[in-house]
C-alpha cells in the first residue's frame, strides 16, 4: 500500500535524520518502533508531506507522493506528536473547521462524521467547550478525532496514546483496530506493548535507518528458544535485554543461544525483546566503533 | 548568578540584532553634520538625546520578553519555578542584566556619536567625555532603570509578549507626539502647544530631556543638573523601585490588593480566560475551505483583545490628529476645513506608516498563527493547496486593511462632524482608494515573505526590512535615491481644493499596477516554495517542474517589470543619485571651468513663441535670444549649456559653427565665424519641447496640466558661458572629487577686508507670443499687448517695457483675475492682477481684495520712496499646494492658494492681537520686485540680506502705514518668539545678519533688527539709503550688495548710531536682540 524507496532527509545543520530508507507497508495497523531521536517523527512528517525529503520516493497506492502531495493529503489523517489548537474555538467549531479543510463540504455528512467521532472519542459532552480548556487527554482525543475526519485512507499517528488514561487508551485501541480494515494506520510509538497489541506489521527504525520490517510474528519468531529469564546477571557474553524488579528482586531477560545461568528459564519472546535487541545491537556497534577509534 | 544570566543573554540572536540596529541608528543620526560652524557639544547632546528617546524604549521593549518572559514563552516556567531560587532573585538578576546591557549599548551609541561628530566638526573626542558622562548618568541611567522596571512589572502582570511590545511601542509613539508639542526640537516641526503641558513635562518627562531643552531655550549649550532635572530623575528612580517591588511581590499576597485596581481590570481584559470554562457556541457553518480559513483568521484577529485595544487607540489617534490641526494653516491663520483638509492630516503620514505597521504585525500574526498554537501540522496535512492557504491569509490581510481604513474613515468623519468641516462625500472614496491599494500591495508582499520564509523571526526581520526601506531615509543616506524604494507606494502629493489629486494622479495608476503585479508575482513564487505554515524548510524538489518553471518565469517577470519601470522613470526624468549629481557637477567644472575666465556675451533680449497644450500635458517654445557683448574685448568662442537630461530640440547660433558638444553634460561650444565686437549682438535660436511626466508628480517650476500650467525659463533655457549654479559647494565632496577649495566669501569678510568682487547685472527684455486652449488665460512678463482667438486657440502677446532680471515665466490658467490699478498719483499706473479659482465665492473674493490691497500699498509706497516699479503690470497667482507659500519672479508672484485665499486671520480667544498673513505675504512678495529682482542679485558672494531681510523691513513699514499698530506688534511678537525658539534649538553658531542663511535669521531676526533700528534712527535714513542704492543699482553699474547697503547706511546716519548698525547687521550677537528692552514682556 505504501512504498518508500531510498528516502533520505538531511537537515540544514547536516544532521542526517533519514538514511536511504526502503520500506513497503501493507494496509492495516502498522507500528513504527524506535527510540528517541531514531527519525520516527521525521519519517512521519515526510510521509505527511509536511517536509520534503532530500532524496527518495514515496508511493501510496497509485499516488507518487512527492510529485502529488495533495493527492495524498486528500486521503490522509494526521496526528502529530505535539499539537496545539486555536484559542477561542470550541471543539465542535474546530472540528467543523478541520472538516471543511479536509474537503467535507456536505454539511450533513460533516455533521454526521463529527458526531460519530465525538462519540468515539468520548467528547460529545465537551463539544461546546473551548479546546484550549481541555485536559491533556481530552486534547489528545480531539487530535485523534480530527485525524479521522474524512474517512482517510492513510492515518499517521505519532504517539497517539500519550496522555491518555488506561481506559481511554483501550478505547482508542478499539477504535483503531475497528477502522483499520481497509486503510493503513501508521502508528509511531515507543510503547512497544501498544504496537504488539495492535499491529500486524512493524517497522523498526534506529539512527535514521530501517532495521527490520515484517509482521510481528515473523519478527518475534526469530527469537524463539533464545530468551531466558534469570535472577542473576549473566557473566558470559549473553545479551541482557532488560532488567526489571519484582518484589525487590532483579529479573534479567537475556538473549542467549543456551541458558545463561543455572536458574535461567526459557520464556516466550515478545516484540519488546526484539526491540531491545535491535537498540542494544546498534548501541554496541556504535560503542565498538568508538572504542576502535580511540 | 549575574554571570549566568549574562551568558544566557549574549547567546540570544535577538540581543545582538537589537544592539546592532541601535548602533546602526546611532551612526545614522551622527551624520549630516558637515557644517563646521556647528556647536559640536550641543550637537552631541542632541544626538545623545535622540538616541535616548527614539532608541532605548524600543531596545528595552524588544528585549524585555526574552529577559522576563522567556520561561513561559519557552514552556520552561515550571522547570524554572521548581528550582529553589525565589522569583524576586530571578527578576533582580534578569533586570540587572538587561540594565547593564542597555547601558553598555547606550554608552557605545553615544561613543559612536561623539566619534562621528568629532570627525565632522574637527573636535577632539576628549571634549565630549564630560558631556557623555553627564548624559549617561543624569539622563540614560534613570530612564533605563525606569523602563527596565516597567518591563519587569508589565511582564509579571500580563505575562504576554504582545502586551509588552504594544505598551512599549505606545510609550515610544506617545512620547513622540508629546515631544512634538512641547518644543523638543528633535522632532521635526515641534512647537510649544501648551505651557501647562510643558511645565508638566519638565517635571515628569520620563527621559528628563524637557528640562534640558528648557535650559537650551535659555541659551545653554549643554544641560546642567538643575532642581527640575534632579527631581525629575529622582521621581523616575523611585517609580522604578515601586514598580519593581510590585512586580516581585508573590501573586497570592498581592492579588487581594490589586484586584480592585484598574491594572487588574486591564489584565483580566487582556488575558485569555483559561480558568473559567464556558460554552462557546459553534458558529462556523461555512462549507468553503477558503472561507473557513479566512473566517478563522479574521475571527482570531478581531477577537484578540490586544487588537481590539489597538483599533480603539487607532480611532482616537486619527480623531485627535484630525481635530487638532484640521483648521490650521499657519500661526495666527485658520481656514474653514473640508474633507480634503481632514484626510490630509493623516493620509500621507500616519495612515501609511502606522497602517503598514499594523498590517505587518497582523499578517505576521495570521501567517504564523497555526504555528504559534502548534496547529500548523494539522492544517498543513489537510488537502488544502498552498495557494488556498496563502490566499486565505491574503484575504485576511485585505480584511485587516479594510478594518484599518474603516476605523480611520469613521474617525475622520467623526472629527469632521465635531469641528463642523464641510463634508465632501466624493473625496472619501477617492482618498480611500489611494490608501487601500498601496496597503493591499504591502499586504501581498508581507504574505509572500511569511509564506516563503520558513523561520518566523527571519520572516519578521525581512518584513521589517521592507518597512525600513519604505519609510526610512536609509537609501537616500547611502546615496541610492530611487522612487521604487517606496515599496508598494506611489509618489502621491496631498490633494488640495484647487486641483484635487491632479499633481500626481497620473503616477498612481502605473505605480499601483507595477506594485500589485510585482507583489502578486512574488506571492506566486512564495506559494510554490511555501512552508505551508509549518516552518519546515522547503526545497526545490517540493515543487513540480511545471511550478518551478512558473516560479522562474515569475522571478524573471519581476525583474523585467522592475527594469521596465526604472527605464520608464529614467526616460521621463533622469534619475541621478546624490553621488552622481556631485560627479556630474565635478565633471562640468573640470571640463568647462576654464570658461569662467573667458569673456562671454550676455542675453539681453528674448523672443518666445510658445504653445501650451494643457489637456495633452505638453508645451513647446521657440526661442530667439539676443546675445550682446558687454565687454570691451571681442569674443571668439561661446559656450551654450543646459541642465542634465533636458535636451534642446535645436540649437543654432548665428554666425557660428558648433565645434564641440558634450551630450552628457549638455554643453555646446561654438566658434564664431567672425569675432563678436563690443556691443555687437547675435541671435541664439533654440526650441524646447516639454512633456509633463506621467510617472512623476508635478513639481515646481515646470508644470503643464489642464488645471494649472506654468513654465519657468530657469533652469531649462540655454545658459551662456560657465554656469556658476552648477558649482559643487560641498567642501568635502569637492576635495574627494579633485576640485579646488572654494574661497570663503562671506559678505562680512568683504566688509572686514574692505574688499569687493563686483558682480554682473543680468537684465533682459522679454517678448512673448503664447497660445493656449480657448478659455485659458496666459500670463507672461510685461504688459499684455494683444490677444486673439482663432481655431479654438487663444493667443496672447506680452512685452516688457524695461529690461527685467533674467528670469521669465509663462502661465496658462483656467481661472481669471481680480484687477486693480496702482495709485493715480503715480505717473505711470500699473495694472495689478490677482489670479485665483472661484473668485465668485465671497470668501475668495475678500481674500483676493486683501492680497490686491497689499500689492497696491507696497507698490505705491516703494515706487514713491525707493524707485519706480519697472513694469506696466504685476501679477499674483494663487497656485495649488506644491510646497511654496510665496515665490516671486519679475512681474509675477506665486502664492499658495491655501495661505493666500482660503486662510482667514485667527481670532484669539484671549483677544490677543493678530495680523493678516494674506496682507503680509502680499506685501512681502511684492517687495521682492525691488528686493530680489531689483536689488539683491548679480553678486555671487552675497547672501539673502538684500532680498529677505529688506522684504521683512517693508512688512514692518506697510503694517505700520496701512494697517494697525496692533498688527505691527503682533508681527513683531510672532517673529520674536519664532526667533527665540529657533535660536534655543539651533545647533549652529550665530553669524552676522548679512551672512545669514537660516530661515529664523533671514526672516525673524531681520524683523527684530529692523524694529530696533527703526526705533533708534527712524525710517528716513533707511529710505534715503535704499533710494540711493536703487539708483546706483542700474546698468552699466555693478550690482549692489548687502555690504554696500551697510556702508551707505552709515553715511546717512550719525556716528553714534554706527555701533548699533554694526551690531545689528555685522555682529553675531543675537542675545542683544533677545534681551533688548523693546521686546521685553513678549510672552508666547
Amino acid at each position: 500500500m505504501l512504498k518508500i524507496t531510498n528516502l533520505s532527509k538531511t537537515y540544514a545543520g547536516g544532521v542526517r535524520a533519514l538514511d536511504a530508507i526502503n520500506l513497503t507497508l501493507p494496509s492495516g495497523m502498522v507500528g513504527l518502533l524506535g527510540p528517541n531521536g531514531a527519525g520516527k517523527s521525521t519519517l512521519l512528517r515526510t510521509l505527511a508531506c509536511l517536509q520534503s525529503p532530500t532524496s527518495g520516493n514515496i508511493q501510496f497506492g497509485d499516488v507518487d507522493v512527492i510529485k502529488n502531495p495533495y493527492e495524498l493529503r486528500a486521503q490522509l489523517g494526521y496526528l502529530p506528536q505535539y499539537f496545539g489548537v486555536y484559542p477561542h474555538m470550541s471543539c465542535l467549531a474546530l472540528l467543523k473547521h478541520m472538516a471543511v479543510l479536509k474537503g467535507i463540504t456536505n454539511k450533513a455528512q460533516s455533521q454526521q462524521q463529527i458526531e460519530e467521532l465525538l462519540t468515539l472519542t468520548n467528547l460529545t459532552q465537551f463539544a461546546h467547550r473551548n479546546v484550549t480548556e481541555f485536559s491533556g487527554g481530552m486534547r489528545q482525543r480531539f487530535g485523534i478525532a480530527q485525524a479521522l475526519l474524512g474517512n482517510p485512507k492513510i492515518v499517521i499517528m505519532d504517539e497517539p496514546t500519550a496522555g491518555l488514561d488506561p481506559a481511554e487508551r483501550d478505547r482508542l485501541h478499539d477504535l483503531l483496530v475497528s477502522i483499520s480494515t481497509d486503510k493503513l494506520i501508521l502508528l509511531s510509538t515507543h510503547i512497544v506493548e501498544d504496537v504488539e497489541n495492535l499491529c500486524q506489521h512493524v517497522a523498526l527504525i534506529n539512527q535514521g535507518k530501517i532495521v527490520d520490517s515484517a509482521p510481528v510474528q515473523a519478527l518475534i519468531a526469530r527469537l524463539a528458544g533464545k530468551l531466558w529469564l534469570t535472577h542473576t546477571h549473566p557473566e558470559n557474553d549473553a545479551f541482557v535485554l532488560s532488567k526489571s524488579y519484582r518484589y525487590g528482586q532483579p529479573h534479567y531477560r537475556v538473549f542467549a543461544q543456551c541458558a545463561p545461568s543455572a536458574d535461567a528459564v526459557s520464556v516466550e519472546p515478545t516484540l519488546q525483546d526484539r526491540y531491545f535487541i535491535e537498540i542494544n545491537q546498534q548501541t554496541k556497534i556504535a560503542n565498538e566503533g568508538l572504542r576502535r577509534v580511540s | 548568578m549575574l554571570v549566568n544570566e549574562c551568558k544566557y543573554f549574549v547567546r540570544q540572536p535577538l540581543v545582538w540584532l537589537a544592539a546592532l540596529m541601535y548602533l546602526a541608528f546611532a551612526v545614522l543620526v551622527s551624520f549630516g553634520v558637515h557644517n563646521p560652524d556647528l556647536v559640536a557639544i550641543k550637537q552631541f547632546h542632541y544626538k545623545a538625546m535622540t538616541l535616548l528617546i527614539l532608541g532605548t524604549p524600543l531596545l528595552i521593549g524588544a528585549l524585555a520578553p526574552i529577559s522576563f518572559l522567556r520561561d513561559s514563552n519557552s514552556n520552561m516556567a515550571e522547570l524554572v519555578l521548581a528550582t529553589p531560587r525565589q522569583l524576586h532573585i530571578h527578576q533582580k538578576y534578569r533586570a540587572s542584566t538587561l540594565l547593564i546591557f542597555s547601558l553598555l549599548v547606550g554608552l557605545t551609541g553615544m561613543g559612536l556619536c561623539a566619534f562621528f561628530i568629532g570627525q565632522q566638526t574637527n573636535t577632539s573626542i576628549a571634549q565630549f567625555v564630560p558631556e557623555l558622562i553627564w548624559d549617561l548618568t543624569i539622563l540614560y541611567f534613570p530612564s533605563l532603570v525606569f523602563f527596565t522596571c516597567a518591563a519587569v512589572w508589565l511582564s509579571h502582570r500580563f505575562n504576554s509578549s504582545s502586551v509588552v511590545y504594544a505598551v512599549f511601542a505606545s510609550l515610544w509613539a506617545g512620547y513622540m507626539v508629546v515631544a512634538s508639542v512641547t518644543g523638543i526640537s528633535i522632532m521635526a516641526g515641534s512647537y510649544i502647544a501648551n505651557d501647562s503641558l510643558l511645565t508638566f513635562m519638565i517635571w515628569l518627562d520620563p527621559h528628563g530631556i524637557s528640562a534640558v531643552f528648557s535650559q537650551f531655550r535659555e541659551g545653554a549649550i549643554a544641560g546642567s543638573p538643575t532642581v527640575e532635572v534632579l527631581i525629575n530623575r529622582g521621581i523616575y528612580l523611585v517609580l522604578a523601585a515601586v514598580l519593581f517591588t510590585f512586580a516581585i511581590k508573590p501573586r497570592a499576597h498581592s492579588s487581594s490588593n490589586l484586584n480592585a485596581s484598574i491594572f487588574s481590570e486591564l489584565r483580566r481584559f487582556l488575558r485569555v480566560k483559561q480558568q473559567s470554562p464556558k460554552k462557546v457556541s459553534p458558529k462556523l457553518t461555512l462549507t468553503s475551505p477558503m472561507l473557513s480559513l479566512i473566517m478563522v483568521s479574521v475571527k482570531s484577529l478581531a477577537s484578540n483583545r490586544l487588537n481590539q485595544l489597538i483599533l480603539l487607540g487607532w480611532f482616537f489617534l486619527i480623531f485627535s490628529e484630525v481635530v487638532a490641526g484640521i483648521k490650521h494653516v499657519e500661526p495666527m491663520s485658520q481656514l474653514i476645513p473640508t474633507s480634503i483638509d481632514a484626510w490630509n492630516r493623516i493620509a500621507f503620514d500616519i495612515v501609511p506608516l502606522l497602517g503598514n505597521t499594523l498590517l505587518l504585525f497582523w499578517v505576521w500574526q495570521t501567517c504564523w498563527r497555526a504555528k504559534q498554537v502548534d496547529m500548523s501540522e494539522l492544517i498543513a496535512s489537510t488537502p488544502r493547496t498552498s495557494m488556498q492557504l496563502a490566499m486565505s491569509q491574503l484575504c485576511s490581510a485585505i480584511i485587516a486593511v479594510t478594518m484599518i481604513l474603516g476605523v480611520a474613515t469613521i474617525a475622520v468623519l467623526a472629527a469632521e462632524l465635531h469641528v463642523g468641516s464641510q463634508l465632501t462625500a466624493g473625496h472619501y472614496p477617492l482618498q480611500l482608494l489611494v490608501l487601500f491599494l498601496p496597503l493591499v500591495a504591502s499586504g501581498v508582499l508581507f504574505v509572500a515573505i511569511n509564506t516563503l520564509v520558513s523561520n518566523k523571526y527571519q520572516a519578521a526581520i525581512l518584513s521589517l526590512s521592507v518597512f525600513v526601506l519604505k519609510f526610512s531615509p536609509l537609501m537616500a543616506q547611502l546615496g541610492l535615491e530611487h522612487p521604487l524604494w517606496n515599496i508598494a507606494g506611489a509618489p502621491l502629493i496631498a490633494p488640495d481644493t484647487v486641483w484635487g489629486f491632479a499633481a500626481s494622479w497620473s503616477a498612481f495608476g502605473p505605480y499601483m499596477l507595477f506594485w500589485l503585479t510585482f507583489s502578486t508575482a512574488t506571492l506566486f513564487i512564495a506559494i510554490v516554495y511555501s512552508h505551508r505554515g509549518t516552518g519546515f524548510r522547503s526545497n526545490w524538489r517540493q515543487a513540480t517542474p511545471h511550478n518551478q518553471w512558473l516560479a522562474a518565469a515569475c522571478a524573471v517577470f519581476c525583474v523585467s517589470i522592475t527594469v521596465l519601470m526604472h527605464g520608464a522613470l529614467q526616460a521621463q526624468r533622469p534619475l541621478l543619485t546624490k553621488q552622481a549629481q556631485h560627479q556630474w557637477r565635478a565633471d562640468y567644472e573640470h571640463q568647462f571651468g576654464h570658461w569662467q575666465q573667458l569673456k562671454q556675451p550676455q542675453a539681453t533680449a528674448m523672443k518666445v513663441m510658445g504653445d501650451f497644450y494643457p489637456n495633452l500635458g505638453a508645451a513647446n517654445f521657440d526661442i530667439e535670444m539676443t546675445l550682446t557683448n558687454p565687454h570691451t574685448v571681442a569674443i571668439e568662442q561661446v559656450l551654450i549649456g543646459g541642465i542634465h537630461g533636458f535636451e534642446f530640440q535645436s540649437l543654432t547660433l548665428e554666425n557660428a559653427r558648433l565645434i564641440a558638444s558634450d551630450p552628457r553634460l549638455n554643453q555646446h561650444e561654438f566658434k564664431l565665424l567672425s569675432p563678436l565686437l563690443p556691443n555687437q549682438s547675435l541671435t541664439l535660436t533654440t526650441q524646447i519641447n516639454y512633456q509633463q511626466p506621467s510617472l512623476w508628480p508635478a513639481a515646481l517650476h515646470q508644470i503643464v496640466t489642464p488645471e494649472f500650467s506654468y513654465f519657468r525659463s530657469a533652469p531649462v533655457m540655454p545658459n551662456v558661458g560657465f554656469n556658476t549654479d552648477f558649482i559643487l559647494r560641498n567642501a568635502t565632496r569637492r576635495l574627494e572629487l579633485g576640485l579646488a577649495e572654494l574661497p570663503e566669501r562671506n559678505p562680512s569678510e568683504h566688509w572686514q577686508k574692505q574688499t569687493s568682487e563686483p558682480g554682473v547685472l543680468k537684465r533682459i527684455q522679454v517678448h512673448s507670443v503664447i497660445t493656449t486652449v480657448e478659455g485659458h488665460k496666459v500670463i507672461a512678463p510685461g504688459a499684455l499687448v494683444s490677444k486673439s482667438i482663432k481655431d479654438e486657440r487663444a493667443t496672447f502677446e506680452f512685452k516688457t517695457q524695461q529690461p527685467i532680471r533674467d528670469i521669465a515665466a509663462w502661465f496658462s490658467l483656467p481661472y481669471s483675475s481680480l484687477k486693480t490699478n496702482s495709485s493715480k498719483g503715480n505717473s505711470k499706473s500699473t495694472e495689478l492682477h490677482f489670479y485665483a479659482p472661484k473668485l465668485d465665492n465671497p470668501a475668495n473674493l475678500e481674500s483676493a481684495q486683501i492680497n490686491l490691497q497689499g500689492m497696491k500699498d507696497t507698490l505705491n509706497w516703494l515706487s514713491q520712496h525707493v524707485g519706480a516699479y519697472p513694469g506696466a503690470r504685476l501679477n499674483m497667482i494663487a497656485i495649488p499646494e506644491l510646497g511654496a507659500t510665496g515665490y516671486a519672479m519679475p512681474h509675477t508672484m506665486l502664492v499658495g492658494h491655501k495661505v493666500a485665499v482660503r486662510a482667514q486671520p485667527l481670532i484669539s480667544n484671549e483677544g490677543r492681537a493678530s495680523f493678516d498673513h494674506r496682507y503680509r505675504r502680499a506685501v512681502h512678495e511684492t517687495a521682492h520686485q525691488w528686493f530680489g529682482h531689483g536689488l539683491g542679485n548679480g553678486v555671487d558672494w552675497d547672501r539673502t540680506f538684500l532680498v529677505e531681510a529688506m522684504a521683512k523691513y517693508i512688512e514692518l513699514v506697510m503694517l505700520e502705514q496701512f494697517r494697525t499698530d496692533a498688527e505691527l506688534e503682533a508681527l513683531i511678537n510672532f517673529e520674536y518668539l519664532r526667533f527665540k525658539y529657533a535660536t534655543s534649538n539651533s545647533t549652529q553658531k550665530a553669524v552676522a545678519l548679512i551672512d545669514a542663511g537660516l530661515r529664523h535669521d533671514m526672516y525673524s531676526r531681520a524683523t527684530l533688527a529692523f524694529t530696533v533700528l527703526r526705533e533708534e534712527i527712524g525710517d528716513a535714513a533707511i529710505i534715503r539709503t535704499l533710494k540711493q542704492l536703487w539708483a546706483a543699482n542700474q546698468a552699466p553699474n555693478p550690482p549692489a550688495s548687502s555690504v554696500d547697503f551697510v556702508r551707505l547706511l552709515l553715511t546717512h546716519t550719525d556716528a553714534k548710531q554706527h555701533a548699533l548698525i554694526e551690531r545689528l547687521f555685522l555682529s553675531n550677537d543675537v542675545q542683544f536682540l533677545l534681551e533688548h528692552p523693546r521686546f521685553k514682556g513678549i510672552k508666547p
